[in-house]
């Protein structure tokens, strides 16, 4: 799967929060890959933005097609593009565990303050890897030796198996190596880990994609807004889910290359190039997602 | 500047990627920018073969009968896309390097991003090309190609090809955005001033490419305002080719540069772009790129440096790139 990049400022799936409709619940099948997901208008319209970009690159008029399917009496199916069913099913079934706490009024985690704009928060942690193998140079002519197809299609599976076993979340961003503490990546680690967060955490997801040299991740954790270390009775303190509230259906994105690893095969030492896209969001749940979040 | 290669063992090597290392010691980036390492190529090296001849692919010139001649879309026509359609918040803009970030800061973040021209990858509908009409492509040689033959100090060298909007560059008419140089330019009848913002390393990042590569910028811009960018953008004068909007293919209303037209060996070629609708036809030669717009602490061009200087001394780029397994 091709990095998707950046989530349009209109949704993605066009639908109008006043939408009425007669007769019996809408029930959308969304046929992902070899997998059927039946789930209603407001689970879909409740997933992150930056996962419907994936199952919808060009846009869905959600409401558009009940119409249609309701004047023709036809099922409402929708091919999504192609995306991991297992992730998709780990996605939906967080969201509804989640949807129906919020339901049951059931607090796990402490209160969200007075000017949050809802009764729940999840992040929403992606991580997209594309890996590249490059040969080394041959001394004598200056230029990469060759590699049979079959060479590379082994070593490339190595990467991948090798790339598969780092589950842990923030171990790629080099953290013990960094000089500057108010370096980009220990600010961005510190606020996840003032959300909910923690250093040592796994991505609950992480799957290759079949037969590509790419590698996709996924973690949902709920906001804890008891995890804000920082000064929280200082009037001045800007608490941590303000800042995360920027990101509420506005899905951020960050890149890193990485080419600290190489690979040996056959006696002979070839470069690995990993670029890693991470994709931060949140949802809100219990709250009209149309609004604007208040900053 | 080399990228670190380390011994394999079972588990993750601590030792620091390359951005790390640059990330956390820029004077000594500026450092090793002064040592100026070129490419040798063998004078045995064989004669490549010529690219198989293809038939250009037509953009449609056909204007729909409902349409007047004078609609008027707005000045965002010169960019990539008409229709804004895409937006961004960087990583960083919610994180200042001190740990915290003030109301104001946070209210003046997102009210900046509010304000930027934003450019959709893929244009909701097909592009109208009869409003207004676009200027022939040239073309050279037998093959009807979208470049002249290689020069002769460029032989030898792969050839890259850059995007510029939000690759190389971000563009606004807000005024509120501190700019890297200011562009005039007229559109239906009034001026525009248009606010650029370079990426950051873009500077070094094109002095290096153009030491070891051919380089070609293909944009789907109009030449009106991509051609005083460039102008302003390639001081050093390391951009070989320009090509602009009349050069692309129209192929299910995106904008598709088909690298097949270019008269180069298709194992010498790489497009960096940050749209992957723009290389559909040549995945296997697109180094990726993320649509850049306004985060100061994007590494991206710096971090590909090392990477594009090793794979400049691959005999197939495509074995390198092709990411299907």
């Amino acid at each position: 799967m091709s990095v998707i990049t950046q989530a349009q400022e209109i949704p993605t799936v066009a639908a109008n929060p006043d939408f009425n409709y007669e007769g019996d619940p809408i029930i959308i099948q969304l046929c992902d890959r070899d997998t059927v997901f039946e789930l209603s208008r407001d689970q879909l319209l409740g997933l992150p933005e930056s996962i419907l970009m994936c199952l919808f690159p060009r846009g869905l008029l959600l409401d558009y097609e009940i119409q249609e399917c309701q004047l023709t009496q036809r099922p409402l199916i929708f091919q999504t593009a192609d995306f991991d069913p297992s992730l998709l099913q780990y996605i939906l079934n967080y969201f509804q565990m989640a949807e129906n706490r919020t339901a049951n009024d059931e607090i796990a985690l402490s209160p969200p303050p007075p000017s949050f704009p809802g009764k729940c928060g999840i992040i929403l942690l992606k991580e997209d890897i594309e890996f590249f193998i490059l040969p080394p140079i041959s001394p004598t002519t200056n230029i990469a030796i060759e590699v049979s197809p079959n060479d590379l299609l082994k070593l490339k599976q190595r990467v991948a198996q090798r790339l598969l076993q780092q589950k842990k979340i923030f171990d790629c961003l080099h953290l013990e190596n960094s000089t500057s503490e108010g370096s980009a990546e220990k600010n961005l680690v510190r606020m996840l880990c003032y959300s909910g967060f923690h250093e040592d955490d796994e991505w609950k997801r992480r799957i290759q994609e079949p037969h590509r040299a790419c590698i996709t991740s996924v973690t949902l954790t709920n906001l804890d807004f008891s995890a804000d270390q920082g000064p929280v009775s200082d009037p001045e303190y800007f608490p941590v889910y303000h800042k995360l509230l920027l990101f509420w259906q506005k899905p951020a994105r960050k890149c890193w290359w990485d080419s600290s690893t190489s690979i040996t095969y056959n006696g002979i030492e070839f470069a690995t190039w990993v670029r890693r896209v991470w994709t931060l969001e949140l949802a809100v749940l219990g709250a009209n997602t149309y609004e604007t979040a208040a900053v | 500047m080399k990228s670190t290669k380390t011994q394999p063992s079972p588990e993750r090597e601590r030792e620091p990627s390359f951005f790390q290392k640059l990330f956390g010691n820029l004077c000594s980036c500026f450092q090793d920018a002064s040592i100026d390492e070129k490419p040798t190529y063998t004078p045995a090296k064989p004669v490549k073969k010529a690219p198989s001849v293809v038939q250009p692919r037509r953009v449609s010139r056909t204007l729909r009968s409902s349409e007047s001649v004078h609609t008027n879309h707005g000045p965002e026509r010169v960019f990539e896309s008409p229709t804004p359609a895409r937006t961004s918040i960087s990583l960083e803009s919610a994180i200042s390097p001190n740990g915290t970030t003030n109301e104001q800061d946070i209210a003046q973040q997102g009210d900046m991003i509010d304000s930027h021209v934003h450019f959709g990858e893929q244009p909701t509908e097909p592009i109208d090309f009869a409003d207004p009409p676009l200027p022939e492509v040239k073309r050279y040689g037998e093959g009807n190609w979208l470049l002249p033959p290689i020069a002769k100090e460029d032989e030898g060298k792969k050839c890259l090809i850059l995007d510029l909007d939000e690759t190389l560059v971000h563009s606004s008419f807000k005024y509120i955005e501190p700019a890297d140089f200011v562009v005039s330019i007229e559109i239906d009848g009034l001026q525009h001033d248009v606010r650029v913002v370079k990426r950051p390393g873009v500077d070094e990042f094109l002095k290096k490419m153009g030491d070891m590569f051919e380089i070609v910028v293909f944009t789907a811009s109009l030449a009106k305002y991509a051609d005083p960018v460039l102008d302003m953008l390639d001081h050093s004068h390391v951009i070989r080719h320009r090509l602009f909007r009349e050069a692309c293919c129209n192929y299910e209303g995106n904008f598709v540069k088909d690298l097949s037209q270019l008269g180069r060996n298709l194992e010498d070629s790489i497009i960096i772009d940050n749209s992957p609708s723009s290389y559909i036809f040549h995945p296997s030669h697109a180094v990726p790129i993320s649509s850049w717009f306004n985060d100061m602490h994007d590494m991206e061009l710096i971090d590909l440096i090392p990477f594009l200087e090793h794979l400049a001394r691959v005999p197939d780029v495509s074995t390198v790139l092709n990411l299907q397994l």
